[in-house]
């Protein structure tokens, strides 16, 4: 804590301590807690939080600037062992001495604000009101973090301010449409306080990472081979994205699910945590090489699109009609975000250049085998809804039935259509479907595989895999039998891993289990005989199926028992080790 | 002379655009000072700052303090703590107070003495201005303060990069002290490295030279060695076209040359009318100097 202030004093002039930080808050705190007492309303509220931004932005830029622009760069720090270190701690107080203002200010001039939110039914108690304080903290924390971001990024005086103009504009539009989102009478600012939490987070964990990347940058030595291997630290950002913000999401989702609203949104976006952890992980260490930065930012604003979208879906639900049903506009936006983000996946991850393909995983290496691979899905997905309509037919006492009903699926009227449909849709989704595997089979895979050898390391990943849809399961696949629904989906993951991972050892394509997996999710509709989403929500799962379906996956699980997942094989071992090098 | 090396390089290379430093075989004796010497741009920041670790794309292999390699002055702190790092440009950040320089060097530095640090700031006669921003400062005022840093830390190397231009003369042979009794605290430990182009300032203190021109090292040895080494030739205009084909660099006027030769060719110049005279380190430099630049030799206007 001693070194948090003594590295923030030394990199901070004391002038702009005394009369900004602590006359600046003051004054600021007054004049909202006036402006709260003579209008209490939404936008005298949004005066205030504006009001800080610009300040905020300005001091910084005129009184502050220089600290934490591109000139940090010095040969005090650099000659010290503890350069790196004063350094993170500085901006590190920077931004906790911000928060701390904000906290202070709005604090303050949210008290006048009580008989308003009160008589205006915007909150039950008093408790709420703090919540919302809390949320409005952290909004304007986020949207000036985000403007210095961007603004940080110039060291040219006057193309600064421009930004800085620019900057202010959005951070300003941020904090307004929060503010009405917040300080509506239905409305749940724990919500806020979730997404704004994560993206503030986010944002802090990336301004002080520049920081720090320009710093080490400046010693030349491209390679960073001098600081490490970063491995601990992408672990730890894999975690915190794809089961930090999935986690994080299930509370905002059971609001949703309680007041009765479509959570496709939340499904779909969850797709992408995964590869966003991988992304962020890739671009924030820094012995990665060549890395293919355009996919990496693909993914993270889909992400980012995801998270916002799925939030916005129930804090401000909105429905459009459409002639094919009615559908949440936010659903619809994000559907449309996935479609470019898509299709730019796909001109970037095959534009990229081969050494910054090799460096992501992107190739698309053994393309025989992985077609060939991609076929064998499509006809053992089959093979199992087969042997499920054998059973079904057994159970019945009569097997012809059940054939009967698989044949069906080829010859029902719409078979072509969604057979089509499904075509047509891959380079339109692809990119969630890259958003799971990339992080489950390209990342984690071969991690759990040298931990735990190649057997147990693809079990591991079903069910960490599995576990990972727990939100889904209970809320969205099925809403009354979750539990049931959890166990089906350790089955569906486990013997998808199994295979899918059988797949990637043997051709270490990625896009091999983005394919199946795509053509997983999608082929389910083609049983339903339905090409609408609502064939997956709120299906009821009967604990006696489980055994039939653990039955039916064998075509998936047998490949367990392939001498290559069983790790007798050593030339898989070269493959690994060929993954970790790249 | 045979010393044991504080620092030892072999083969480092630093490539530029237009510019090359490649320095095959780098010795700096532990226990004296030494100075490199070279013109502008000959590569003397570049080496010092592969040397103090704050470049790092370079390649080759570095051995500090006979025991530590250029990979544990990265990984551990004891060896970066060990060297003493001034260099020029941005050292402080502009927007620092006298203050803020001194506080940010006890959290940078475990072995910062601040006691020792504002003795020696009073004794340099720095003015006691705690507000006063340090780019506000003399450029004499501002080394004077990275001096005073780098001096109270427990450290057993010492790069300075142009420790002597911005200061005045008498602060100059100020600073030569400084270093005399940064050599004697612990005998034959403490070592300093320092750059310059003018030696003749500096020259009371050179234990050892090393000159740099155009990215290499063209000749480096103990003063008392390279005064052997050298020898300074004068004579008159009629025995100049003879002298030119022994001297190691010449240079003439109106009444006669002037000229450095190598000592062991001397016997070649017998029977000419020229008179011989040992030389000074600056000589010595600025002939080897003239010797390997890319500079024009001959007039220019």
């Amino acid at each position: 804590m001693e070194k948090l202030i003594g590295s923030y004093k030394a990199f901070t002039p004391e002038k702009y301590n005394i009369f900004y930080v602590l006359i600046g808050t003051a004054v600021m705190s007054l004049f909202g807690y006036f402006l709260g007492s003579t209008v209490p309303n939404p936008v005298s509220m949004i005066v205030v939080m504006v009001g800080i931004i610009m300040v905020d932005m300005f001091c910084d830029y005129f009184v502050f600037q220089g600290v934490f622009h591109k000139n940090y760069v010095i040969g005090i720090l650099k000659n010290s062992v503890k350069g790196e270190e004063v350094l993170k701690l500085a901006a590190l107080g920077d931004q906790l001495k911000r928060l701390l203002q904000y906290l202070i200010i709005i604090g303050v001039s949210i008290i006048p604000y009580r008989n308003y939110f009160h008589e205006n039914g915007i909150v039950t108690s008093d408790l709420q009101i703090v919540e919302i304080a809390l949320a409005l903290v952290l909004v304007t924390y986020f949207a000036i973090t985000l403007s210095f971001m961007l603004t940080r990024m110039n060291y040219n005086f006057y193309e600064g301010i421009f930004t800085m103009m620019i900057t202010s504009i959005i951070s300003s539009g941020i904090v307004m449409g929060c503010v009405f989102l917040i300080l509506r009478a239905d409305s749940e600012p724990a919500i806020f306080i979730i997404l704004m939490g994560i993206l503030s987070l986010g944002i802090s964990f990336m301004m002080i990472e520049r920081i720090i990347n320009v710093f080490r940058l400046s010693f030349g030595d491209k390679k960073m081979d001098r600081f490490g291997k970063d491995d601990k630290k992408k672990m730890w950002i894999f975690i915190a994205a794809a089961f930090g913000i999935d986690y994080l999401m299930i509370p905002v989702m059971y609001y949703g699910l309680q007041k009765g609203l479509d959570l496709s949104t939340f499904v779909a976006a969850m797709m992408m945590y995964p590869a966003c952890g991988v992304a962020l992980g890739k671009l924030f260490s820094y012995n990665e090489g060549k890395i293919p930065k355009a996919v990496y930012v693909t993914v993270i604003i889909t992400t980012v699109f995801g998270m916002v979208l799925s939030v916005l879906s129930v804090v401000a639900p909105y429905t459009l009609s459409l002639p094919t049903g009615d559908m949440d506009v936010w659903y619809y936006v994000l559907n449309f975000v996935i479609i470019i983000c898509s299709i730019l996946l796909i001109v970037f991850a095959s534009t990229c250049g081969r050494e910054k393909k090799e460096n992501g995983g992107l190739r698309f290496t053994k393309p025989f085998t992985s077609i060939e691979f991609i076929f064998l899905y499509i006809v053992l997905f089959f093979g199992r809804a087969l042997i499920l309509n054998i059973i079904d037919g057994i159970s019945a006492g009569d097997i012809a039935g059940g054939l009967e009903a698989f044949v069906g699926y080829f010859t029902q009227p719409k078979a072509l259509s969604i057979a089509f449909a499904i075509l047509m849709n891959i380079p339109f989704t692809i990119i969630i479907f890259f958003g799971e595997e990339y992080g489950w089979r390209y990342y984690l895979q071969p991690i759990l595989h040298k931990k735990f050898g190649i057997t147990a390391g693809t079990l591991i990943l079903g069910v960490v895999w599995a576990v990972w849809h727990i939100g889904a399961d209970f809320m969205y696949y099925s809403t009354e039998s979750g539990p049931q629904m959890l166990v089906t989906q350790c089955v569906t993951c486990i013997s998808l891993a199994i295979f899918m991972g059988y797949a990637y050892i043997k051709t270490k394509n990625i896009w091999v289990p983005v394919m199946m997996h795509l053509l997983n999710n999608n082929l389910v509709l083609f049983l339903a005989g339905d090409t609408s989403t609502e064939a997956m929500q709120g299906n009821v799962v009967e604990w006696s199926a489980i055994p039939w379906l653990i039955i039916g996956a064998i075509v998936f699980w047998a490949w367990i028992f392939t001498p290559t997942m069983l790790g007798k094989k050593t030339e898989k071992a070269e493959n690994t080790a060929v993954s970790e090098e790249a | 002379m045979e010393f044991s090396s504080c620092v030892h390089g072999e083969n480092i290379v630093k490539r530029y655009k237009n510019f090359e430093l490649n320095v095959p075989v780098l010795d700096i004796p532990k226990g004296f000072a030494t100075a490199l010497i070279g013109e502008n741009g000959a590569g003397k920041t570049t080496l010092l700052d592969i040397l103090a670790g704050i470049r790092l794309d370079y390649s080759g292999s570095l051995k500090f303090f006979e025991k530590y390699n250029d990979a544990d002055r990265e990984t551990n702190p004891v060896v970066k703590n060990l060297i003493g790092y001034e260099g020029t440009g941005n050292y402080y950040l502009p927007a620092w107070t006298v203050k803020q320089g001194r506080e940010i060097q006890k959290l940078l530095f475990d072995s910062f003495d601040e006691t020792k640090y504002r003795e020696i700031c009073s004794r340099l006669a720095i003015p006691d201005d705690d507000g006063k921003k340090i780019s506000d400062l003399s450029d004499g005022n501002n080394m004077k303060l990275k001096l005073a840093g780098v001096f109270s830390r427990k450290t057993e190397l010492l790069i300075l990069d142009e420790p002597a231009s911005p200061l005045d003369p008498l602060m100059r042979d100020k600073l030569c002290d400084m270093i005399r009794e940064y050599l004697l605290l612990d005998e034959g430990n403490k070592s300093v490295l320092f750059s310059t182009h003018n030696i003749a300032d500096m020259e009371a203190v050179t234990d050892y030279a090393i000159i740099v021109e155009n990215g290499t090292v063209v000749e480096s040895g103990f003063t008392e060695e390279l005064k052997e080494k050298y020898i300074v030739v004068k004579g008159e205009k009629k025995a100049e076209e003879a002298a030119a084909k022994v001297l190691y660099t010449i240079s003439s006027n109106n009444y006669g040359f002037e000229g450095m030769a190598l000592a062991d060719r001397l016997n070649e110049l017998a029977g000419l009318d020229v008179v011989t005279e040992p030389p000074t380190l600056s000589q010595i430099c600025v002939a080897v100097m003239k010797r390997n630049s890319k500079l024009y030799t001959g007039n220019i206007l």
